[in-house]
């Protein structure tokens, strides 16, 4: 008998409301681990709702979200982020004061165990894990094609690398599931096929469950093992790529006929 | 006695509608608390003074002269102090300094000026105080209650019934939405600066009249921060009924209690309401507010 | 050395110190307040009065100052830190006054608006030098360690902060704790280097005077911050403003910062010991040269 692969994540009829509009409608989302997941939609759909509300930017009105068992709805954004899931954002989301070094070893705070006091009398201690943090940097701007832009202010990279940026800030909090905000959205061809791999090489090196919200159809088809397709708040498909492909529901959503 | 002072109370108020009205349409579109408001008050009332010694001229002309000096000085502190600051997209906190260096800039510069003597207006009305079956009302708190409310109904039929009114209203929930109906959105934030001082114009004025000119004087913008704030963020309505309560207040605590501790009590009523109800007023009644809190 | 000279070194290590705090607190965490002043004001009081009064001796009202101050900071940043970053501002100018207010109304221990007289000048320049250099060094650890980071983090994004992990209301409200610190530190040493203290010592000028720096030397270096705080301190002092213009001054520094270079005279620029020694070394050398040139 195959061994049923365990459940990392869960939502359990969600609902988010904003006013009067209802950007999430009693969404059931069940991703397993180890897999390297898609949402699709049309702009508007929910789907960055849906990563507000796993990440606990926003708590949803009705329903609970679980990761490894554990409730995670009403808990704030940095506990989550101690729980093991990171994300990037739609708009990115840098840290100007920050150089490129800096805004991915802020991510490694959240590991790094010295305390208040400690850090301002700069006790050995801190300098040990300093040094720590600054050798996982550069393991991964090494990953995403960073490496020699370390004293590079964000703002100065270009559009492609920034995008870079936010994926290596992420993945330094070392979480168990990464939430990629539309991470190809203003990439040329040959950046999105240099970032297909990289996505391909955390899911493989990193042993990473991961979710991504996408446009580019051809690359989500290629690289995702599986898609939920959101329209109007609502999940509409749920399957392989094959299979949604031949959804009439979402071809309907898609085509808008 | 009670009369009296409910009176006196409701034309305090009246002015503190003035200054939050023009400070919340400020913060409506721009969202930033302006403290440079202040100074529009303190020198529009400098400046009525001036005018109505200098021409001998009474109350009316006065108040014109407050309106579009105010008016003026408020366009020029936001191309100087505001206007290079949003150009760069710097941060709201960046807009918030400005306004409290500027405030603090003409605040001692009149000082260094001017020194921090207390100026009196001329006799502006025919007479003082008004009796009326036991109870004495000076007539400069009658003359700035009628002249409140006629501004502020004035601003309620701009905001409804005008193009730039309706575009302001369009500016505070989003700033971009002008440029759809296509006004210049530089061109709209100085109009509802020179609004917004021209409001303050009367309120220096009157203040100026009943409690004398000093370089302190634009202080009072505390009253109208208070008073935005409990009425709710950048909500106009939720302001003005806030101001009227805040003087009625201030005018009892004084009256029964003491001066001592009217300001603590302006305060501590805020923070109340900053902790309990961060949307104010505006949020008990139902008007749209923003947050008080950081946003997420 | 001249004693006056003495006394404005003191003076000027004294502003100093508080300005560290604010660079903590509005530099890099962009939490701007007023209420730095109400600290001052609580470490000249307790340290004065439990002396005078109860002949606790200086180093130990200074630590009580400290003590007080962390409690007050506790409650107030506990209640405000959660506010818009302008609500937070007028929040902590509400704290001030308050302060200021109790300092005239408990007559009975403050001696009212008239002030603590008599105050031993016990504190000394290389005491303030000491203190002064104690808390640079603290401020550079911060700066430097994930404190620094978390600080300028929130200050950029807050939402982003939180996301990435931090838990952004403990690392302001340690901030505002620690900066309280600086500024009660300071206001003891004020109040045995003055002879005297009294509420109007610490108004809201005292609390822009601070801000002031702080934009003038760069919101993000500490080298300018101190650059600054020299500077302006110790100007007025030799140039003999009077006090009015001495304000117009300042005030329009800062709009002038505000407008032409909101990041500050220095920007991010900050001086490190190892360049410092490079200088040195590089002077060194250049003069060996010369020598083996001439010879
Ligand atoms: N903070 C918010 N306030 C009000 N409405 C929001 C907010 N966030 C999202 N919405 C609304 O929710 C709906 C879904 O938005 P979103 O999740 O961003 O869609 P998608 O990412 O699929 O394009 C939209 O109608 C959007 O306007
Ligand atoms: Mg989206």
């Amino acid at each position: 008998m195959k061994e049923q692969p365990k459940t990392l994540l869960q939502m359990n009829n969600v609902t988010m409301r904003f006013g009067g509009v209802v950007a999430v409608n009693g969404v059931n989302i069940n991703l397993s681990e180890g897999r390297l997941a898609g949402i699709i939609g049309p702009n508007g759909a929910g789907k960055t709702t849906v990563f507000n509300l796993i990440s606990g930017v926003y708590d949803p009105v009705e329903g609970d979200i679980r990761f490894r068992d554990q409730v995670i709805s009403g808990k704030s954004p940095s506990e989550i982020t101690h729980l093991g899931i990171a994300r990037t954002f739609q708009n990115i989301r840098l840290f100007k004061g920050l150089n490129v070094f800096d805004n991915v070893k802020m991510a490694t705070n959240c590991r790094t165990e010295y305390s208040f006091m400690e850090g301002v009398l700069g006790l050995p201690r801190v300098w040990r894990q300093e040094k720590e943090s600054a050798a996982e940097v550069e393991r991964y701007l090494e990953l995403v094609g960073l490496l020699g832009y370390e004293n590079t202010w964000p703002e100065n990279l270009a559009y492609g690398l920034q995008r870079k940026l936010e994926l290596a800030r992420a993945l330094a909090t070392k979480p168990a599931l990464l939430l990629l905000d539309e991470p190809a959205a203003g990439l040329n061809p040959t950046e999105i096929r240099e970032l297909m791999d990289i996505i391909r090489r955390i899911h493989k090196e990193l042993d990473m469950t991961i979710l991504l919200i996408e446009h580019h159809m051809d690359m989500v088809m290629d690289i995702c093992e599986e898609l939920w397709v959101m329209n109007f708040g609502k999940v509409i498909a749920n399957g392989d790529p094959e299979h949604i492909q031949r959804e009439p529901e979402v071809l309907r959503a898609y085509l808008g006929s | 006695m009670l009369v009296q002072q409910i009176i006196n109370g409701l034309s305090l108020g009246s002015v503190y509608a003035l200054m939050a009205v023009g400070f919340a349409l400020v913060f409506s579109i721009l969202k930033f608390s302006n403290f440079s408001h202040g100074s529009v008050i303190m020198l529009s009332a400098y400046l009525g003074l001036w005018f109505s010694n200098r021409f001998d001229v009474g109350l009316f002309p006065t108040l014109l002269v407050c309106m579009i000096g105010g008016g003026t000085i408020a366009v020029i502190i936001e191309k100087i102090g505001f206007k290079p600051i949003r150009d760069k997209n710097g941060p709201l906190i960046y807009l918030f300094v400005s306004s409290i260096a500027i405030s603090m800039f003409l605040q001692y510069l009149m000082t260094a000026l001017l020194g921090g003597r207390f100026f009196m207006y001329r006799p502006l009305l025919k007479s003082s105080s008004w009796r009326f079956a036991g109870i004495t009302i000076p007539i400069v708190n009658l003359a700035m209650l009628a002249a409140s409310i006629v501004a502020l109904v004035f601003l309620l039929y701009v905001l409804y019934r005008t193009t730039i009114g309706i575009a302001i209203r369009a500016a505070a929930t989003d700033l971009s939405t002008p440029n759809l109906l296509g006004i210049n959105i530089n061109m709209l934030i100085s109009i509802t600066f020179f609004i917004s001082g021209a409001l303050a114009g009367i309120a220096g004025l009157f203040l100026g009249m009943s409690l004398n000119v000093y370089p302190q004087l634009g202080g009072l913008v505390l009253k109208a921060f208070v008073a935005t704030v409990v009425g709710g963020l950048g909500s106009l309505g939720g302001a003005v009924i806030a101001a009227f309560l805040l003087g009625l207040l201030e005018t009892m605590i004084t009256a029964y209690i003491g001066g001592a501790v009217t300001p603590m009590v302006s305060f501590t009523v805020m923070i109340l309401f900053l902790l309990f109800k961060p949307e104010g007023v505006a949020g008990l009644l139902g008007l749209s507010s923003g947050s008080a809190t950081q946003k997420l | 050395m001249n004693s006056y000279l003495a006394s404005i070194l003191i003076f000027t290590g004294i502003n100093l110190i508080s300005v560290l705090g604010m660079f903590l607190l509005m530099g890099l965490t962009g939490l701007l307040s007023f209420g730095q002043v109400g600290f001052m004001a609580i470490g000249a009081y307790v340290t004065a009065i439990s002396y005078m009064r109860f002949g606790l001796p200086f180093g130990a009202g200074l630590l009580l100052g400290v003590g007080v101050s962390l409690l007050v900071g506790l409650v107030i940043g506990t209640v405000t830190l959660k506010l818009r970053n302008d609500y937070f501002a007028l929040a902590t100018y509400g704290f001030a006054e308050v302060i200021k207010n109790v300092l005239i109304y408990f007559s009975g221990y403050t001696g009212g608006s008239m002030g603590v007289f008599g105050i031993p000048a016990i504190v000394t320049l290389p005491m303030v030098i000491v203190i002064f250099l104690a808390a640079l060094v603290l401020c550079r650890n911060f700066k430097v360690s994930k404190l620094g980071r978390n600080s300028l983090a929130i200050r950029n994004d807050e939402l982003a902060a939180k996301v990435m992990g931090i838990n952004t209301f403990k690392q302001k409200l340690l901030v505002f704790l620690f900066s309280a610190v600086f500024g009660s530190v300071a206001g003891s040493l004020l109040a045995f280097s003055t002879y005297y203290i009294e509420p109007n010592m610490f108004n809201w000028s005292k609390s822009v005077e601070l801000i002031v720096i702080v934009f003038f030397g760069g919101i993000n270096s500490l080298t300018g911050v101190v650059f600054a705080g020299m500077a302006l301190t110790l100007l007025p002092e030799i140039l003999h403003f009077g006090a009015e213009w001495r304000m117009v001054i300042y005030t329009a520094i800062i709009i002038v910062t505000m407008i032409y270079r909101p990041t500050g005279l220095f920007g991010r620029w900050e001086l490190s010991l190892s360049q410092i020694l490079g200088w040195i070394k590089g002077r060194r050398k250049s003069a060996v040269g010369r020598g083996g040139q001439g010879a």
